[in-house]
């Protein structure tokens, strides 16, 4: 099998446009897609903010007969987190994106360090980051798995990451260049910004890059499906660049650059 | 860690397109990973089809 699904309720985009998701409705959905859905790839219908009503929904699915995949919202009390790790070994964090990226790093710190690790650093279970953006929060914590919409946002806006390089090798495990390729941009002829205003040699790197992705520079300029694939490709890197899970988590500098 | 990839309604919907990029990420990596969103069941009914003719037996 190649192909590997999760399923989420929905809950954030249905908080945004105000409307309700019926929770006999979601489990009706799952149980009719069980084949596609086993056990522990699909989340329990959360709701947002609200960590008591994510967990009296929790027990209902399960006493439903699902097991979901538990969602912790970053920042709702403690006492749920420690409640659905009691009950499981798999556990989702959400509403990670929505905090300021400080204010994240020093909750995903405290959380990782007080609940989600070992004494020696270890996870204590399989972790899902849920909606991630940043690079450097999707590469600090050891994530059993996460989900981002980031390889789609960056081409909309006419973007390309292209990593830097070190002995003539591409590195995946640091903020990569973000270059506004797009003829359309606003951008252009933003100095380190655009690809039109950076130094030649670098230009030429990028364009190695692009092209050992099998694109033109043309195509990535100007075709937002070809800048969907070279970002998807990127964050493919990025994940293949990860060490195998679990690995230890190891206190950072909190001063690194987040993107 | 398991990267799953979310959003990109346009690809997700069009047959040929999502097949396009799993087969170009395929080329990079063992499995295609993909978030889907109940809350959109129109949207990500295509990958579910695709998901199920695999279990199936087909491509």
């Amino acid at each position: 099998m190649t192909t590997n699904l999760l399923l989420d309720s929905g809950a954030y985009s249905a908080k945004t446009q105000m409307k309700k998701l019926d929770i006999d409705d979601y489990i009706q959905y799952i149980n009719n897609n069980l084949d596609v859905f086993p056990t522990y790839s699909y989340f329990n219908l959360d709701v947002i903010g609200d960590g008591d009503k994510s967990y009296q929904n929790y027990l209902y699915m399960k006493m439903k007969g699902l097991y979901p995949i538990p969602v912790w919202h970053a920042e709702t009390q403690t006492q749920f987190l420690e409640l659905y790790l009691k009950q499981t070994d798999y556990i989702a964090i959400g509403a990670i994106s929505v905090m300021s990226n400080q204010r994240t790093i020093s909750s995903l710190d405290h959380v990782w360090e007080t609940f989600l690790t070992e004494s020696n650093g270890m996870p204590v279970c399989k972790v899902h980051g849920f909606g991630l953006t940043s690079l450097f929060i999707m590469t600090r914590y050891p994530w059993y798995s996460v989900d981002s919409t980031s390889w789609v946002q960056f081409g909309r806006y006419g973007v390309i990451l292209v990593p830097h390089t070190r002995s003539g090798d591409w590195v995946y495990n640091e903020n990569p260049h973000i270059v506004t390729v797009s003829s359309k941009s606003p951008r252009k002829g933003l100095r380190g910004k655009h690809f039109d205003t950076f130094p030649e040699v670098v230009k030429l790197k990028m364009i190695q890059y692009i092209e050992s992705r099998g694109f033109t520079l043309e195509e990535v300029a100007n075709n937002h499906l070809a800048r969907d694939k070279i970002n998807m490709l990127y964050y493919i890197s990025v994940e293949a660049s990860m060490p195998d899970w679990p690995w230890k988590l190891v206190p950072k500098s909190k001063t690194e650059d987040v993107i | 860690m398991k990267l799953y990839l979310a959003g990109n309604f346009p690809v997700m919907k069009d047959p040929v397109k999502e097949r396009d990029f799993r087969d170009t990420a395929l080329g990079e990596t063992d499995e295609w990973r993909r978030l889907l969103s109940y809350f959109y069941p129109k949207d990500i009914q295509t990958v579910i089809d695709m998901r199920r003719e695999e279990i199936n037996g087909g491509k």
